[in-house]
């Protein structure tokens, strides 16, 4: 009887499985494909981090916004252009940087600030006063 | 003679009266087959566009998405899709909903996915019109980590990458 019994779970799995290997070689039969090639691009560019000559001045890869950048020269020197309070304007010189300010010439500057040369810009600042609107450059070299 | 001649019509005219034709009708099945081969074409895809890439760049460089578009037969189910791992350094997942895989161009790493977009179906036939045929998109992006250095020369690199649709 036991035996009997062993017989018939055995034979019912045989057919299962029998039945499941069919039903995959037909879907195997019946499976298709397409493919289609597209292109992957890049436009690969050097990055400027070749060492100049001459007396220079360079920062640190930004990271991140809001990252903490250093600015060194060859000469040692270190150039703090940390950012300045936003409720006051740059003094003359910050750090080893000069101040340069794009001034309107009809907006009656008392003063013009004679710092300029060739550089690279740091940070700046869109300044909007009640009678007038300039655009204050921090610059390093 | 005339009297034998209407004796007859009227021996005819009984016949008829009395056993009028039998209209009938008899019905016979038979059954309409066809065997299907499901089809999907896919037409042409767009370039995977990263762009310009500054070695060394602080950030991640995402491609331009494009879109593989296919025309199949209305219903299939369980489509997969993979890319190939035909270019020196590429890398695929198997065939999944999405396809999912990596490369290297111009010593750039990249990661592309196909991403399936719902079937749009067709309609169905009717016995005036002969229906139209689902259309399925996958939308294939791209991004490469930031940092690498890349691999000179410097300038537009290309490599060509294959998406297969499984049904």
């Amino acid at each position: 009887m036991l035996f009997s019994s062993y017989l018939t779970n055995w034979r019912c799995l045989s057919i299962f499985i029998l039945g499941t290997v069919l039903v995959f070689c037909a879907h195997l039969a019946n499976s298709a494909q397409v493919g289609r090639s597209f292109n992957v691009t890049v436009n690969l560019q050097k990055s400027l981090n070749s060492t100049p000559t001459g007396i220079f001045c360079r920062s640190s890869p930004a990271l991140a916004f809001g990252a903490v950048i250093t600015v060194v020269c060859s000469t040692g020197e270190l150039v703090n252009i940390s950012i300045n309070p936003s409720t006051s304007d740059f003094s003359a010189s910050h750090g080893s940087a000069y101040r340069f300010v794009l001034h309107d010439t009809e907006s009656g500057f008392d003063t013009i600030d004679v710092f300029s040369s060739l550089g690279t810009v740091t940070t700046w600042h869109m300044r909007n006063l009640a009678d007038r609107d300039y655009l204050e450059v921090l610059i390093g070299w | 003679m005339k009297k034998n001649l209407l004796t007859r019509l009227i021996a005819i005219s009984t016949f008829v009266i009395l056993f009028p034709a039998q209209a009938g009708t008899v019905n016979g099945n038979f059954n309409v087959t066809v065997n299907l081969t499901s089809v999907c074409t896919m037409a042409a895809i767009g370039d995977l566009a990263f762009g310009t890439y500054t070695a060394f760049q602080a950030g991640i460089q995402t491609a331009t998405n494009t879109t593989a578009t296919l025309t199949c037969t209305r219903g299939l189910t369980g489509v997969t899709a993979n890319f190939d791992t035909a270019a020196t350094g590429s890398t695929a997942a198997g065939a999944a909903t999405n396809a999912v895989g990596a490369g290297v161009i111009a010593g750039l790493e990249y990661n592309i996915t196909a991403t399936a977009n719902a079937a749009a179906p067709g309609t169905a036939a009717t016995a005036s019109t002969i229906g139209t045929a689902d259309t399925r998109t996958y939308t294939i992006s791209g991004t490469m980590p930031a940092s690498q250095a890349g691999t000179g020369p410097a300038g537009v690199a290309t490599q060509v990458r294959t998406l297969t649709v499984n049904y």
